[in-house]
């Protein structure tokens, strides 16, 4: 029925099997079976039907498929992690339909006592700086509050001295492109004015492996401290750290490079400009200069031409309306970028005191937090629904149908 | 004469026949059109009125189809905007949107020959709306329920179910 489907259909049943689909009671074939699951709405839906038979299980986790019912329904965010000066990491949800209402309610998002920095969250996972645990460097997985966390060991500690440069920061980054939950680099940042390296470690079979350093390299502008933490997207990581300029590592070849920033877009103050992941290759990145957003998105062609693309602008005031603070122009407010969705689909926003979630594409925002008098924001951390379900790989490539 | 609706007829698998303009069958039918399409040529020359066998479809369900089909392929009959919904909540602003909603609140077995008989006359909308409600009524539904719901056997082990529920504890 639907053209665009059937290019990537999975191999024809074998002429005993394709009867034995007929009988069975509903629905009796393949491509209706698929076009009811494509309209099954959530993945919560989803991953019960696939537990219905092994038929059923074999059309939910097809590829194709899965691609398909991610742009009919895309991953909702369920809400963010807060760190403030004011209290432990914190779970703030969103309002959701019943379907993932429920999967909130199942779910364990408090991580205690000592639970602050957030160094990446990705896909139901979070990389969590916990203060009372022995490790600190924590994987958590609200979703899966049976499988516990896991501490990460202490990661090498890099040297330095030799070649003038000082530890910036240590980064601990998911990997985005496999299906192993554990895949974690870490990153030492380390710099001075005009020159920065990376050190790299992988986390392989539940340690870190061999510590790999890349080459110092002159930095096309002078370093700048962000307040955000890098991104790792599609095997590279990316670091705002100039004015004009992004610097990016590759994480296989730890080559590093600089990617100049588009006309008219400029690290200016801490959280002018924020980046976030992009399906299919390279990033996003969100700008906001007085109160006009803007929104791109940064590729590759395959000859490593880089290319930045405007995706959106957003005027705030046209946004808030009349419900825009007199005293933001009045006092000259800074508008900071607290957060990027994935595909820059939304960002958080902090204006003074207080924190806005604005949906880029339908302009719709809504305040999400209000800080007291004397808190100061640390950080936020989009926390979306999982993407895609983890389908077990059952044995034989002709499971029966009945 | 000239003026005067076309019509055909159209025979269901029990043998029931049922009158439907040519053309609002034709706009909503791509099965049906490229029939009619094929019969042209041989009724040019006859007055006779065109009869075609749909041999996968029941009386019961056929004239459900039709009921459908007059009321979102009639032009004269059709308002507002023609096009996609399907994937628009149930109740909202479009006009067919309460009609559709009647529509597949039926049993299980009619709501599935409605969408075996939208598929085989390739009629999209109603292969959507159905298809869409039948996911609807998965949606509610514990897995036991489904199989039972739908006469599915589990051919899952053990071992094999445990996985799928240990991996997406989240859903269930």
């Amino acid at each position: 029925m639907d053209s665009t489907g059937k290019t990537t259909e999975p191999p024809q049943l074998s002429p005993q099997a394709a009867s034995a689909a007929q009988i069975s009671a509903v629905p009796g074939n393949d491509d209706i079976l698929r076009e009811i699951l494509l309209r099954l709405d959530f993945p919560t839906c989803l991953v019960r039907a696939a537990a219905v038979s092994k038929r059923w299980l074999r059309h939910a986790s097809d590829p194709a498929f899965l691609r398909r019912f991610r742009r009919l329904h895309p991953p909702r965010l369920l809400g963010f992690y807060l760190d403030t000066s004011n209290s432990w990491l914190r779970f703030i949800p969103l309002p959701q339909p019943p379907e993932l209402a429920a999967v909130i309610r199942r779910g364990n998002f408090d991580f205690g006592r000592g639970a602050g920095h957030v160094s990446d969250c990705h896909n139901g996972r979070l990389i969590v700086y916990i203060d009372d645990r022995p490790g600190k460097t924590t994987v958590c997985r609200p979703l899966h509050p049976g499988r516990g966390a896991t501490v990460l060991p202490l990661p090498q500690i890099p040297s330095v001295g030799h070649d003038g440069v000082d530890i910036f920061s240590h980064e601990f980054l998911f990997h985005d492109d496999g299906r192993d939950d554990m895949a974690i680099s870490a990153a030492a940042v380390m710099r001075d004015l005009w020159q920065a390296r990376v050190q790299l470690q992988d986390f392989q079979a539940g340690d870190w492996g061999q510590a790999r350093n890349s080459d110092l390299i002159q930095l096309p502008g002078r370093w700048k401290r962000c307040e955000h933490s890098a991104l790792l997207a599609h095997g590279k990581i990316y670091l705002i750290c100039m004015s004009q300029y992004i610097l990016g590592i590759d994480i296989q070849s730890l080559s590093m490079f600089s990617i100049k920033l588009p006309n008219g877009v400029e690290f200016e103050y801490d959280a002018n400009i924020a980046l976030s992941r992009a399906e299919g290759s390279g990033f996003c990145l969100v700008h906001v200069r007085r109160f006009q957003i803007s929104a791109w998105r940064y590729t590759m062609d395959p000859s490593s031409t880089g290319n930045w693309e405007l995706i959106d602008t957003v005027s705030l005031r046209q946004v808030f309306g009349p419900n825009a603070d007199p005293t933001w122009s009045s006092q000259g407010a800074d508008v900071r970028v607290a957060a990027v969705g994935d595909n820059a689909d939304f960002v958080f926003l902090r204006i003074q005191k207080k924190v806005f979630y604005l949906h880029i594409s339908s302009r719709t925002v809504e305040k999400v937090y209000e800080l007291a008098q004397h808190e100061s924001l640390f950080g936020i951390y989009p926390f979306m629904m999982v993407w895609p379900p983890t389908f077990p790989t059952l044995n034989g490539g002709h499971d029966n149908d009945e | 004469m000239a003026s005067e609706k076309k019509v055909v007829f159209l025979r269901s698998s029990d043998g029931e026949a049922f009158e439907v303009s040519e053309e609002v069958i034709s706009a909503a039918s791509v099965t049906i059109k490229g029939m009619i399409d094929e019969e042209s040529p041989s009724r040019a020359d006859t007055a006779a009125t065109t009869t075609l066998a749909i041999p996968n479809v029941t009386a019961a369900t056929l004239s459900r189809v039709l009921h459908y089909v007059n009321k979102h392929f009639d032009a004269a009959a059709v308002v507002g905007r023609p096009d996609d919904y399907i994937f628009c909540a149930p109740g909202d602003e479009h006009p067919l949107a309460r009609f559709d909603d009647d529509f597949v609140d039926v049993d299980n077995d009619t709501l599935i020959d409605l969408v075996h008989a939208a598929e085989y006359l390739h009629i999209k909308k109603l292969f959507d709306l159905t298809c869409k409600a039948v996911a609807d009524k998965l949606k509610g539904r514990t897995i036991d329920q489904i199989r039972e719901t739908f006469g599915i056997v589990n051919d899952y082990t053990v071992e094999e179910e445990v996985e799928v529920y240990r991996e997406n504890s989240w859903a269930f």
